[in-house]
This record gives structure tokens, C-alpha cells and sequence, in this order.
């Protein structure tokens, strides 16, 4: 049976797409079939994975929610054998307002992922809102990875999220769990101990898989293909692993 | 190796789950809703999808999965901060908490949306507790707890989500 993973965080430079990007990469060079749905109309992931804003138009991820298109027929391949994406364009603003008067609108990408069969991880990566892109992904997800700055005040931030995602719990996805909280651009968890509180980490360890991602910069591409050897990959991969081991 | 016919096995399979589906305790489901998951739904807002074989906690089930409409309020502050979602049993829910000043105005989730605010707002502590859903269980997280204390509620957080 697939395990969709949702990439949330409602902040902006959290991490999110580039750890959706290389959480996808690192279940693909494990072999895991692997499907990346980029759910921002930014199509950053998309762009990340070498498919330009020209090619997403009119195949991204907008068609299948319209109607117009289905997931399989927008799935398309990506220079990793074992991963597919499904691309995102500034079309998909137009989801929001279009389900707006629909019922059940936040199931829809729930039922368009139920289709993807052949997948066995399918990893989603979310907008910097808690809109309805932001809801109907943590409504299909079966765990939820929260990527977030390693400083004090994005605690206050992932509250919020958790209150939110605690009521789609109850309301929409009985079956969704947090899998993981991992602070980004963070060497160590020791530097996040220093960084936000020691014991208020390991208390949250107590709950949750806390795990940091290390700084990377100036890489075209997913680091944990472009630098294997990077601490931020090594990072990815025990991430991916984690979450295929449980 | 093709033993026996397919159609016979997806028939029978069929008939055993329109048999259960025949003899669902509704009214307890509908309790179990309610005090489980917060949720007042009767059976006409839950629509049946499919129904399997499984196993289940190292036993053999049947599941059904069923749709279940559910309204889903977004609350937004002024800054354009998501802060709350509320579900249909939470709205529908008596609320005695005290209002706040944000709910004496028109939220961001539009006017109709007022009451609700004041029904999500953080309780003062000298009203008398209500019987929240886990969930609700947390005070409101604020920038102004100490570190320790936020991420204990987060933990919590996390330990009543992740909770089966």
C-alpha cells in the first residue's frame, strides 16, 4: 500500500520544497516508486527537477483537479529511474477559487492520489499558506513532515500548523500523523539544542522523529543527487529511511 | 494459475459487505463520532465509498470507508495567520467561553464567522474547563510562553495526532 507524505509548513523559507524535493529524490534512488506532486502554484519542485514553466503549462497538477486530465496522463519522468512527477503552474492559484463553491473540495486531490497505484511513496509539496491546497494535501496524507527554521519563534509557527493539522485529523483524515519535525539549515541537533531549547527538543522527541537538515548551498538540482557526499544529503536519506522503515 | 472464477469471488466478497453494511448500529456509530472524534454527523452526511478485507491490529477486519461531510472553518487573523480550524461539532457545540475583543469584530473567514471566533478563542483560566476534544486539550500556544512551555504543548500536540 503507497504512503503519501505531505511537505507543510504555512511559513515561508521553511524549507519545504527542497525538502520534498530531496525526501522524492532519496525514496527514488532507494528504489521506492516514487511520485513528487508539486501542489505549489510556484512550481518550484517542478523547476527543481529541470521541468521549466513552459512545459508545465497546461500539464500540471491543475488539469487532474479540473477534471481535464487524469494523474496518470500528467505523471512524467525525471532523470531518477525510479521517480515521477507531477508538475505544478501558476494555474493551480485557480484551484482555490474554482473549489471554492464545490463540496468535498478537500478530498479531491485525496481521490486523484487514490489512482496512483503503482506509486509507493507519494510525496506532495505544499504552498507557504493554509489555504485549500495546503488543506486538501494534509487531508490525503497519511504523514505529514513539518520542515522548520531552527530558531525560537518557529515553534510558534508549528503550533499553529499542529492545531490545524489536529482538526483535519478529526474532521477529514482520521488516519494522518505527524511523521516528522525537521529543522532546516541546522548541522546538528546539538545546534538545535543551542539554538531553541535542549529540553524542549528532547521533550518533542518524545512524540516525534526530530531530526535537523544541514545547510546547503549553490547546487543546481536536488542535493542529494547533485552531492552525495553533503552532510544535507546524508541528512535526506536517514529522513527517507526513517520513514520507510516505520 | 487461474483455479477458480474471478467473478464469483468479487460477487461474494460484494454480497458480504452489503450484509454488514445492512446491519450497521448507526445511532452507535454516530455516538462513537461524537465522543471519539467531536463530530455530530447522522448517517445522511456519510456516504459509503468501499468496503475490504484486511487485517487490522493482527486481526482479520472488514473495512469500510465511508466519506463524511464535514464543514471545515478556517480562521485567519488580521496578519493573515491561519490560527484555528473548526469543524461542524465544534460550531455546533455550546460555547461558554468569554468573548474576545477579535470576536466582537467580523473575522477574516467573513462576518457569519464571528461567532465561531469567539467559540475558538483561548478560554480565560478562571472559566470552568469545558470537555475539549484532545486536540482542544492544549492552551493556545503564544509568543510570549517560554520556550520549555511551547514546546510542551507542542509535544502534546504531536502525542494526541499521532495517537491511534
Amino acid at each position: 500500500m503507497k504512503k503519501i507524505i505531505s511537505v507543510v509548513n504555512q511559513r515561508q523559507g521553511a524549507g519545504k520544497t527542497a525538502t520534498a524535493v530531496n525526501l522524492a529524490v532519496c525514496l527514488g534512488l532507494m528504489e521506492k516508486a516514487t511520485l513528487l506532486v508539486d501542489f505549489d502554484p510556484q512550481g518550484e519542485a517542478s523547476a527543481c527537477l529541470g521541468v521549466t514553466p513552459e512545459q508545465t503549462s497546461g500539464n500540471g497538477i491543475y488539469q487532474a483537479l479540473a477534471g481535464r486530465r487524469s494523474l496518470a496522463d500528467l505523471k512524467r519522468d525525471t532523470d531518477f529511474e525510479f521517480l515521477k512527477l507531477v508538475p505544478a503552474g501558476i494555474d493551480l492559484f485557480a484551484a482555490e477559487a474554482e473549489a471554492s463553491a464545490m463540496a468535498g473540495k478537500e478530498t479531491l486531490l485525496r481521490d486523484l492520489l487514490a489512482g496512483a497505484e503503482t506509486m509507493e511513496y507519494v510525496v506532495v509539496d505544499t504552498p507557504s499558506s493554509m489555504g485549500f491546497l495546503t488543506v486538501s494535501a494534509l487531508a490525503a496524507a497519511h504523514v505529514v513532515v513539518v520542515p522548520v527554521q531552527c530558531r525560537r519563534d518557529a515553534l510558534l509557527h508549528l503550533g499553529y500548523l499542529l492545531k490545524v493539522t489536529a482538526k483535519i485529523r478529526s474532521g477529514l483524515n482520521m488516519g494522518l500523523r505527524i511523521g516528522a519535525v525537521v529543522f532546516t539549515r541546522c548541522d546538528t541537533m546539538e545546534d538545535a539544542y543551542a539554538q531553541v531549547d535542549a529540553d524542549a527538543l528532547k521533550n518533542m522527541s518524545s512524540s516525534v522523529f526530530v531530526t535537523t537538515v544541514a545547510k546547503f548551498d549553490g547546487l543546481q538540482g536536488p542535493v542529494a543527487a547533485a552531492d552525495i557526499m553533503a552532510k544535507a544529503s546524508e541528512d535526506y536519506f536517514d529522513l527517507a529511511a526513517r520513514l520507510v522503515g516505520e | 494459475m487461474k483455479i477458480t472464477d474471478a467473478r464469483a469471488i468479487q460477487t461474494g466478497e460484494k454480497e458480504l459487505v452489503d450484509a454488514i453494511l445492512r446491519d450497521l448500529d448507526w445511532a452507535m456509530i454516530e455516538e462513537t463520532l461524537k465522543t471519539k472524534y467531536s463530530l455530530n454527523l447522522g448517517a445522511d452526511r456519510m456516504t459509503f465509498r468501499q468496503g475490504d478485507l484486511v487485517v487490522h491490529q493482527n486481526q482479520v477486519a472488514y473495512k469500510l470507508d465511508f466519506d463524511v461531510q464535514v464543514t471545515l472553518s478556517v480562521m485567519v487573523d488580521r496578519k493573515g495567520e491561519c490560527f484555528d480550524v473548526v469543524t461542524t461539532a465544534a460550531e455546533e457545540k455550546p460555547h461558554t467561553e468569554a468573548s474576545s475583543p477579535a470576536a466582537a469584530e467580523p473575522s477574516a473567514a467573513g462576518p457569519d464567522r464571528a461567532e465561531d471566533s469567539a467559540a475558538t478563542a483561548p478560554a480565560p483560566e478562571s472559566a470552568p474547563a469545558p470537555a475539549p476534544a484532545p486536540a482542544e486539550a492544549s492552551p493556545f500556544i503564544t509568543f510570549n510562553m517560554d520556550t520549555s512551555r511551547m514546546a510542551s504543548e507542542i509535544a502534546d500536540l504531536i502525542a494526541d495526532i499521532n495517537r491511534s
